[in-house]
């Protein structure tokens, strides 16, 4: 088993294409940026359309939904459940340690790639 | 230009009212299992819903039939324990059939019936199957045919008579259509039958000599009648570029007709309305493997889901081509639009000669799995599009380790491969409503990691049927104690699951 190590931040960029991730914006009426991106929504404008009301509310309990306590975070796992996230935390050791030996292994070559100044005589 | 500017953004995918939700493992059940009974039945290469059944058509113990090939291969421990000469077996094809009123809950199999096998021939003096597979099947009424019928594209063996085209109005008797001018004993099979303005069109896959997936010339021959075998060119050989060595898919999308072909230099995707008299005019949507090149060998599947082409890729013997040097490399999906623009879905962020490209799902190539080797079928199924693949883990089993890559080596050997394919043998199957936000149904071959390839999906009105290739059987080498030996293998042979959300099969 692998030891994790924290990753900086700023490498954790999002993945999918920006443009998706605000894609329901322009379904009601947002005003794009000079770059494309949606403008913020002011609370007023939210509650000037009743679709965006009744979304609001409909976004609200999803929300609540999402982060409210399961069995799993009260320590109620199920054992489905902890067979699940065992293979994904198993799979997740096993795509580090490859990067691990991707990352040896790079180190191992680097040398004969980059040959330094004294090899070049 | 850089990476980090934002990319061309594209029409947003159109969802017409609310989607019932889509299908889970849990809605999964298996209605067919160890080939039906009979475990060398290895692939449901085929599967059609006709006159209120569902029909498979099989192909027989590949993994001994992929032994006695030309195909290059590295592995120093075959998967299967196989006879000396594979005709010893009985390898001939089958179509099977399920009467969903039929069907017994907790019987397995119950509800099947094997309609038809292929008869043998005497090839010089030698028996053999005429057909070892059944590798594509659709509906479709010709101008001379009373009704719909049932035609079934076939896999046969190198010194037999060649692919053909059976053509059936009941399932249960199977006659040879007339093939084109050409059509000679070398072609071995065809992967497409594909039904599109009254025509249907057809192409060559493969030839003898280990090229089950590579015809040589990306041709395409359609006909209003094919009983009576009135084939016509549909395009000009290989659309005029000598790289498309096949046309490996086709899919109709409303006034179109596309065709994927397979090329080494990436995959290419044409398309025509099959307007006026053939061969028709074609146009080229999608180059040199969508901007990816050689990785994006071939079109494996196409899709039509909310009015958008989509097409998934791989490279051929299972994501890694030894022939030329191609792979591993997880497989890509675009989507296209009508006017031609196409999506990167899943694969790696590039800039490509239609503008930069960034994968809208977030998903690197393989749905982030580095094992798969190809998207491989697709099916849009009330209101979801859903996704099978190809995985490959489970062959490190049997692969010789002393070539693989350094990192790749230690890796396993730090890991193991037995904890490797617990974690993650077997095919996935996702599922996404507007073809950019996927979700995982099932990472694992639905609990059985011999289930390693999803090569069919049939929506049905009673829901959604989906064929795993399991050619692990029926005696399947094992490491046990450090002693490497055959046993009987209780998961072995294709299995059907069925998604339903309530009532159905």
């Amino acid at each position: 088993m692998s030891k994790r190590k924290a990753k900086p931040a700023a490498l954790l960029v999002p993945l999918r294409a920006g443009s998706r991730r605000d894609s329901i914006a322009p379904e009601f009426g947002i005003p794009m940026t000079f770059d494309g991106m949606p403008m913020p929504m002011s609370i007023v404008r939210l509650q000037s359309d009743p679709r965006l009301i009744a979304l609001s509310i409909k976004v609200q309990a999803h929300v609540q939904m999402q982060f409210a306590p399961t069995p799993r975070n009260k320590g109620m796992e199920t054992e489905d459940d902890a067979t699940y996230r065992t293979k994904l935390e198993g799979w997740a050791d096993a795509l580090e340690i490859m990067l691990e030996e991707v990352l040896n292994e790079l180190d191992r070559i680097k040398p004969a790639r980059n040959p330094t100044a004294e090899d070049m005589v | 230009m850089s990476l980090t500017e934002p990319p061309e953004r594209s029409t947003l995918p159109v969802l017409r009212g609310p989607a019932p939700p889509g299908l889970g493992e849990k809605d999964f059940h298996r209605i067919g299992r160890n080939g039906f009974g009979d475990q060398l039945n290895a692939y449901p290469h085929s599967m059609a819903w006709f006159r209120d059944r569902l029909y498979v058509g099989t192909t027989r113990s590949n993994l001994c039939l992929f032994k006695v090939s030309k195909i290059e291969k590295k592995l120093d421990r075959w998967p299967v324990e196989c006879p000396d000469y594979v005709y010893d077996q009985d390898m001939r094809a089958q179509i099977w059939r399920l009467d969903p009123s039929e069907q017994v809950p907790g019987v397995e199999n119950s509800g099947w019936e094997r309609t038809f096998q292929s008869p043998w021939i005497d090839a010089n003096g030698e028996r053999l199957p005429r057909e070892l597979g059944y590798r594509a099947m659709a509906v479709f009424k010709g101008e001379s045919d009373p009704e719909d019928c049932l035609y079934v594209a076939t896999y046969t063996p190198a010194r037999g008579q060649g692919a053909r085209i059976l053509r059936s109005t009941d399932g249960e008797s199977f006659d040879e259509v007339p093939m084109p001018e050409g059509f000679g004993r070398q072609i071995i099979t065809l992967r497409l039958v594909i039904p599109f303005k009254g025509r249907l069109f057809t192409s060559p896959t493969g030839t003898a000599g280990g090229n089950p997936n590579s015809a040589g010339n990306a041709v395409i021959f359609c006909s209003k009648d094919p009983a009576s075998g009135a084939w016509e060119v549909a395009n000009i050989p290989s659309f005029g570029e000598k790289e498309n060595l096949g046309v490996f898919e086709m899919v109709a999308c409303g006034d179109w007709l596309y065709a994927g072909t397979a090329a080494l230099m990436g995959y290419q995707i044409w398309r025509t309305r099959a307007e006026g008299e053939a061969p028709f005019e074609w146009e080229c949507v999608v180059r040199e493997g969508a901007g990816r090149g050689a990785l994006n060998q071939g079109v494996a599947s196409f899709a039509v889901h909310n009015g958008y082409v989509y097409a998934g890729s791989g490279i051929q013997h299972g994501g890694i081509d030894r022939t030329t040097g191609v792979g591993p490399a997880g497989p890509e999906l675009i989507r296209i639009h009508e006017d031609g623009q196409w999506d990167l879905i899943v694969g790696s962020e590039r800039f490509t000669t239609a503008g930069r490209k960034v994968p809208l799902s977030g998903y690197s190539p393989g749905f982030d799995n580095i094992f798969a080797g190809y998207f491989w079928r697709m099916e849009s199924h009330d209101g979801w599009l859903y996704l099978g693949t190809f995985d490959w883990l489970m062959m490190l089993r049997y692969s010789e380790q002393t070539k693989w890559p350094r990192p790749f080596a230690r890796m396993v050997e730090r890991f193991g491969v037995e904890r490797l394919i617990d974690l993650r043998g077997g095919a996935e199957l996702y599922r996404s409503r507007d073809g950019e936000n996927w979700l995982p149904v099932s990472l694992q071959g639905f609990g059985n990691a011999y289930n390693y390839g999803i090569r069919t999906m049939q929506s049905t009105p009673y829901g959604l049927a989906v064929g795993c290739i399991n050619p692990f059987g029926p005696r399947v080498g094992v490491e046990s104690n450090g002693e490497f030996s055959y046993r009987d293998n209780p998961d072995g042979g294709l299995e059907i699951w069925f998604g339903e959300k309530t009532g159905g099969l």
